[in-house]
């Protein structure tokens, strides 16, 4: 971005501020394509075709492909700013918040799925969160700061399995997610190789929420999240030393939290009554958790935090991996990566910010083709001199899929309308049995709704539960599933104005590819592919509403479709 | 304070956990993507031309020794069952396995393991994943770690079927830091992979031409870009049309009711019978597993029922392996988690032990009709020398021709022994 003629420049010159001022002045984006052209160490791969970033961007921000139509509008949009303007537009979009849920979700949950707050209810709310365009430090706060019936709060999913609360496994998450630290092995012992992730971070995180327990509040009825008074240490004794060690309360990093005691009797705000409530002490910790995790001084949090929503978008971390942020595993890009998560607090944790800055980078922009004349072995991952490949999650590959037969305008919608709650358990269930029954136990009934056949794809294409989804890792199961799925290979013949039934009523070959090419892979086909679509077409003249399924069934088969590229 | 769940270090995610190894998935196969743990190629590839093949069956908690490989007759413990010998002079099994006993002569019997974990839940996959030293990682189990030593077969076929019981799926957990595609391809009662079957409205000519037009996509796609996506996602579709073409292998009615019947209706019987054909395919490792061998209660009662399950199916299939020329590259290993006690409970039950047990080996480098070690006059312990699951595994991976002390696992440059460093061979059991 060009700095505007400023009337108080000269003068800023002149007491030799300028290079502050410009550095104040550039946008983000710009200073991100500074820092990967300063460490691509080799040519950097052309900006990519409309077609390709249109195709990106649409996955990025909205979850869905393009239609041909929305593909034939930009193509043909001759305005210079359109790729900004499109940005605006897919984030201004309802969908946009739709995709960012799903993507945290899957982030956040891993899969896990069940118990008394439904998926449904867990979704609405954080997909709320996004359509306010909440503080990303705020969203985090919320799930940790929960008190009284969780159950009540969609947003305690999070540190609820089930109706259990595991306080190892929240601290667990917590580190990982949110501090980009895997402390797994730390539980037992400092890590054996990783200088600074210490068995004393884990206590100090699991200290925050080991008086947290689930307890009936008898007058109530209901199982409240409890916590019991605070011990001001915490015991702890690695499996490799004789003694044992104490910690206090600490985010790694931070101050110990200093608990002040409390004349017996007096530690309770609610006294714990037999009959009643549990009781609620004067001092809790688990809040405090929340506020020290997510305070604009814990930088890990911030530098977490950008890191993800960087991998979201670039298809690799600035650290990588993702929970493995410590000295030994340095980013790739430093200074970038302070950068980011300086600005993303000076923003107050603005993830629409973000998310919009990231993408104007021309980083972002560029093709995943090789830079001309490179040898690909010799571009790093890690250098971002080409865009790197991502792998469409579960939810992408259904929508996508729909969009592009065109089932998806013929499916119905059943979704709520709006102001409406949620689908509650017995939906969320029901949904999950249908797609249980159609892929297991081979219900004779496809799903007829957009939710039934995408919770098919869930369940086709999800990664396993409890693991993050960062790898592409394509399955036996899912090419089966795209081979033999009924439900699938349905949508691939002639209905109303779906995919098939919109080519077979083209003649040319030309126009029968071009509308096959846009609406499955969003870009003009080939000369070559034009002519692989005329060749099958003439060699199955007999049966050329199949042979248009065919056609159609291999590109949405194909790694172009299911990458995100 | 209790942390069961996560306080096992070596149980969960690590350091270099699967989570981080699932880039090998996109990346080992084919351009080394990511972190990879490949061992060394060569061997491997030596080992494929090998052809060698593995049969893992799992008595899921333990068949009690007494009443099977290792009978005491007439001690305190032994129990109310006679012997009776085998086919190599002076070896007696219990009268509850006359059809194994038959075939001694092509067996070889450990009596001597001892191994150290009574409680069911750490024993399966501390057992099955060769008892490793605490290295920080998630280590692979038996199946999975031979599909990493001996390689992807070139048959195409999924390399490590495990059948089970009750539900199926494609089970990565087994495949640990090694990554997801070294997991088992479970099948539930035998039952094949769902969407195995293509619809009628797709024809074989159909079918191929879908595909060849997938292919010249994936071979435009791929021109100037990374190759180990594209190169991953083919190979996820050419395994399930190799398994589309085999569907015979889960097709109970060609089996010849005859075989049906010497193996048994019973599932073991059923899942033998099925883990054979597989095994004919060419599966390189097929793992059968039975639940409820765990008679704490009624151990006699229960053993009667339960021990000619494995008695008939087992001698058949060795039998058969070997009427096919096959059993000199198939090693089978049939074990459980431990043995049973020698005291019997108050409820006439055996309980868990580690401390003296049996199990069984066959086939590819195996002695024939030897029987290694012993238990005291009661059967309580090992008289001399004990082996522990460590051994067993140097002892197959060296049956597979696979030196342990000379191949690693390479997880991001972490040497990781594929076997315990301090354990070794079993003496007398290899040729």
């Amino acid at each position: 971005m060009r700095i505007l003629p400023n009337p108080v420049l000269p003068l800023l010159v002149a007491v030799g501020l300028m290079s502050l001022v410009v550095r104040a002045a550039d946008a983000l984006h710009v200073e991100i394509d500074k820092a990967i052209a300063a460490g691509a160490g080799g040519t950097l791969s052309p900006q990519a075709p409309d077609a390709e970033f249109l195709r990106r961007a649409f996955l990025d921000f909205t979850g869905r492909i393009p239609t041909s139509a929305d593909a034939r509008q930009f193509l043909a949009d001759k305005d210079a700013g359109k790729r900004a303007h499109l940005i605006d537009q897919l984030i201004a979009s309802q969908e946009f918040p739709e995709r960012l849920e799903q993507a945290v979700t899957v982030m956040l949950l891993e899969r896990r799925s069940g118990g008394k707050i439904t998926d449904a209810k867990w979704r609405g709310w954080l997909r709320e969160q996004f359509v306010a365009n909440r503080p990303w430090n705020e969203i985090v706060r919320d799930l940790l700061a929960i008190e009284g019936d969780p159950t009540a709060t969609p947003a305690a999913k999070f540190i609820l399995n089930d109706e259990k609360l595991e306080p190892e496994k929240v601290a667990h998450d917590v580190a990982r997610l949110f501090l980009g630290m895997n402390l797994q092995c730390a539980q037992c012992h400092d890590h054996p190789t990783v200088n600074g992730f210490l068995q004393a971070d884990y206590y100090g995180i699991y200290s925050y929420l080991a008086q947290t327990t689930m307890k009936p509040d008898k007058a109530t009825k209901a199982v409240v999240l409890s916590e019991a008074p605070s011990t001001p240490q915490i015991e702890f004794k690695s499996v490799f030393k004789p003694d044992k060690a104490t910690t206090a309360p600490h985010v790694p990093g931070g101050n110990e939290v200093v608990i002040p005691a409390f004349a017996a009797g007096e530690e309770y705000e609610v006294k714990p009554e037999k009959n009643g409530s549990p009781g609620v002490p004067k001092f809790r910790l688990r809040p405090l958790l929340a506020r020290d995790l997510t305070s604009e001084q814990n930088h890990r949090f911030a530098q977490n935090s950008v890191n993800r929503f960087w991998f979201l978008l670039m298809g690799r971390g600035l650290v990588h991996p993702l929970d493995m942020m410590h000295k030994d595993n340095p980013p790739s890009h430093p200074e970038l990566f302070d950068r980011l998560a300086n600005e993303f607090v000076a923003h107050k944790f603005d993830v629409r910010w973000l998310l919009r800055e990231i993408a104007l980078s021309d980083a972002y922009q560029r093709t995943t083709r090789a830079p001309e004349g490179t040898d690909l072995k010799s571009v790093k991952l890690e250098s971002y001199r080409m865009a790197n490949l991502k792998p469409l999650a579960a939810e992408q590959i259904g929508i996508a899929s729909m969009v592009a037969t065109g089932s998806w305008d013929l499916l119905a919608q059943a979704a709520p309308a709006e102001g409406e709650e949620p689908a509650d358990t017995t939906a969320t269930k029901g949904k999950k049995k249908k797609a249980k029954n159609h892929l297991d136990l081979g219900a004779m009934e496809l799903p007829s709704t957009r939710e039934d056949a995408l919770a098919v794809f869930v369940r086709a294409f999800s990664g396993p539960v409890g693991e993050p989804e960062v790898e592409f890792a394509p399955s036996m199961s899912h090419s089966l599933f795209l081979m033999n799925e009924r439900m699938v290979l349905g949508w691939l013949k002639p209905k109303e104005n779906n995919l098939i039934a919109r080519l077979a009523k083209f003649t040319a070959p030309a126009e029968v590819a071009e509308e096959l090419y846009l609406s499955v892979l969003t870009r003009q086909p080939e000369k070559e592919e034009v002519a692989e679509v005329e060749g099958f077409l003439k060699k199955n003249e007999s049966r050329r509403e199949g042979a248009l399924g065919e056609l159609a069934w291999a590109l949405l088969a194909s790694a172009e479709f299911r990458l995100n590229h | 304070m209790t942390m069961r769940r996560f306080y096992e270090c070596g149980s969960a995610d690590h350091l270099i956990s699967r989570r981080q190894a699932l880039g090998t998935l996109a990346g080992a196969a084919v351009g080394g993507l990511g972190l990879s743990s490949l061992m060394q190629d060569a061997a491997a590839a030596e080992m494929r031309k090998k052809g060698k093949q593995v049969l893992f069956i799992w008595l899921d908690g333990g068949i009690s020794q007494f009443e099977s490989w290792d009978p005491k007759p007439g001690s305190p413990f032994g129990g109310p069952f006679r012997t009776i010998p085998t086919s190599v002079p002076g070896i007696h099994f219990s009268e509850l396995v006359p059809e194994t006993a038959k075939i001694m002569h092509k067996l070889a019997v450990v009596r001597s393991m001892c191994t150290k974990d009574p409680n069911h839940s750490t024993g399966v996959p501390r057992m099955q994943r060769g008892d490793p030293a605490n290295r920080g990682v998630s280590y692979p189990y038996l199946g999975s770690a031979v599909t990493k030593l001996l390689g992807f077969p070139v048959n195409g076929l999924p390399p490590y079927i495990w059948i089970k019981p009750g539900s199926a799926g494609f089970i990565y957990q087994e495949a640990g830091f090694l990554g997801v595609k070294y997991g088992a391809l479970a099948l539930g009662d035998g039952k094949p992979p769902i969407h195995i079957n293509r619809p009628e409205s797709v024809t074989d000519e159909t079918d191929a031409a879908r595909n060849e037009l997938r292919r010249l996509a994936n071979a435009r796609f791929r021109l100037d870009r990374r190759d180990s996506e594209v190169d991953a996602y083919e190979q996820s579709y050419n395994m399930a049309m190799q398994l589309m073409k085999r569907k015979e292998l889960f097709d109970d009615s060609r089996l010849p009711a005859k075989d049906i019947e010497r193996y048994g209706t019973h599932p073991l019987g059923r899942h033998l019978l099925q883990a054979r054909t597989l095994l004919e395919a060419g599966v390189q490792f097929v793992k059968v597993t039975s639940y409820h061998w765990d008679t704490h209660g009624d151990n006699f009662n229960m053993s009667q029922q339960l021990i000619p399950q494995i008695d008939k199916p087992f001698a058949a299939i060795v039998n058969d392996l070997e009427d096919r020329g096959m059993l000199d590259n198939v090693i089978i290993v049939l074990m459980s988690e431990f043995g049973r006690t020698p005291t019997i409970n108050s409820r006439l039950g055996r309980d868990h032990w580690p401390d003296a047990w049996s199990l069984v080996l066959a086939g590819a480098g195996v002695n024939r009709g030897v029987v290694v070690g012993k238990t005291t006059q009661d059967g309580a312990w090992v008289d001399g020398e004990a082996w522990d699951v460590g051994d067993l595994f140097h002892t197959i991976f060296r049956a597979l021709g696979i030196n342990p002390n000379k191949t690693h696992y390479n997880n991001n440059g972490q040497p990781l022994p594929i076997a315990r460093d301090d354990c070794f061979e079993i003496d007398g059991i290899l040729a």
